[in-house]
């Protein structure tokens, strides 16, 4: 069985420049207390992003199921 | 968990006093050029929130120095909108302290919205939306014999429902939101609109078993944008979140790492119509799981019974084995 294709679209995300933000991130004292009072910001402040990763994951975005539907498997994001 | 109402966007704007107040800052300090207007948005300038920042680490005033740096991520990485740029929108979100389902919110709204347009940026937050994607998928996927690939779609279009980590034990629900008011899912509110999300697809996610294929009720999509055309479904999203229906995780059934073979055959089925983006370099007919039993059974559904059972015998066997091998890891280390 092969699936019918469907055309590739092309989007992008919002990545703004984080230099700044994060320099003055590591400024932080106490890290933990950081985390206690504001949750856990600063460990996004170092996720790097695979270039290109997310463009091809919203390819598979499914309009009707609200979730992303590859060939065998879904994925859905949770609040959990 | 998120016990509270979400961020629905009808608050009223804070008063610049307010704002002031919460994040050390003068009263004076809320006017141009620090406080601006720009395009359609009120907010606070980056440059101006760096600076302030520098000032109070230099001072050691600790807890202002960290109010603006956790604005100055909420503005910039987790609601981004306009460049160095954090917007009221943001500093409404920072003042509630009502993170999850609006995140979630903003995610959903952005992607559904920009695949109806076909094209253009998403305005979400992407490495919290990476972060997500990449724990589920294998390692292998980020190592060295992978970077060959340039593109990604030649990484992940191979992977199957085996491949795919669907559990983390750090990710240990307990209890999921399953549905709110009159809704038979999730009705998700952001600040451009509303969107409704399928906590039933996510069963596996949360390691508990789907149950055959879901039925097309808890699965209604709602989509809208905040204008006046859609202001009753921005009501009722709202008011539905006045019930909010909790599962409690001992009694969705035994843990188990499979999916229901009838709801991977729906899955497949789906991807079969609705078609895939990039071309599959598989069978799809080989993925569906496969048991060997020792008598064949007499129906449908006594095979069915034995797939899950043994399913789930394979599944305990597994969690028993990485206990142990967990416990040696300790003695050992």
């Amino acid at each position: 069985m092969i699936p019918t294709k469907r055309s590739v679209k092309k989007y992008s995300f919002k990545s703004p420049n984080l230099t700044r933000l994060r320099e003055l991130g590591s400024l932080v004292t106490s890290p933990r207390g950081f985390r206690d009072r504001h949750g856990k910001l600063l460990e996004i402040l170092k996720i790097r992003v695979e270039e290109g990763i997310l463009e091809t994951l919203v390819q598979f975005y499914d309009l009707a199921y609200h979730c992303f539907t590859f060939a065998d498997y879904q994925l859905v994001p949770t609040l959990e | 968990m998120p016990d509270k109402e979400p961020f629905n966007d009808l608050e009223l704007t804070p008063k610049t006093s307010i704002i002031a107040a919460t994040l050390h800052l003068k009263p004076s300090d809320m006017i141009p050029p620090n406080f601006i207007i720009k395009g359609d948005f009120q907010g606070l300038t980056a440059n101006f929130l760096y600076k302030k920042a520098s000032a109070f680490a230099k001072d050691k005033k600790i807890v202002a120095f960290e109010s603006i740096i956790a604005l100055l991520i909420y503005g910039l990485v987790l609601f981004p909108n306009l460049d160095n740029f954090v917007d009221v929108n943001a500093v409404k979100i920072f003042l509630s302290k009502n993170l999850v389902l609006t995140l979630l919110a903003a995610t959903y709204h952005s992607i559904h919205y920009r695949t109806i347009k076909k094209d253009g940026v998403i305005v979400c937050c992407a490495p919290l939306l990476y972060k997500w994607f990449s724990s589920h998928l294998p390692q292998s996927i980020f190592s060295k014999a992978n970077t060959g690939k340039s593109h990604w779609s030649q990484r992940i279009m191979p992977l199957t429902l085996d491949d795919i980590v669907w559990y983390h034990a750090a990710g240990d629900a307990g209890v999921v939101i399953d549905s709110c008011g009159k809704f038979q899912n999730v009705p998700l509110i952001g600040r451009y609109g509303g969107i409704t999300y399928n906590p039933t697809l996510a069963m596996h996610q949360f390691r508990y078993p789907t149950k055959e294929k879901p039925n097309k009720f808890s699965l209604s999509g709602e989509f809208y944008l905040n204008n006046k055309y859609y202001a009753n479904m921005r009501t009722k999203f709202v008011q539905a979140w006045h019930t909010v229906r909790k599962l409690d995780g001992n009694r969705l059934g035994k843990k188990s790492n499979f999916g229901h073979p009838s709801y991977t055959q729906w899955v497949i089925d789906r991807a079969m119509s609705f078609g895939l983006p990039y071309t599959l370099p598989r069978s799809l007919s080989s993925t569906i799981p496969h048991a060997s039993l020792p008598l064949p059974p007499c129906t449908q559904e006594e095979y069915q019974e034995r797939l899950v059972e043994s399913n789930r015998e394979s599944a305990t066997w597994k969690r028993k084995y990485d206990e142990a091998m967990l416990k040696m890891e300790k003695m050992s280390g």
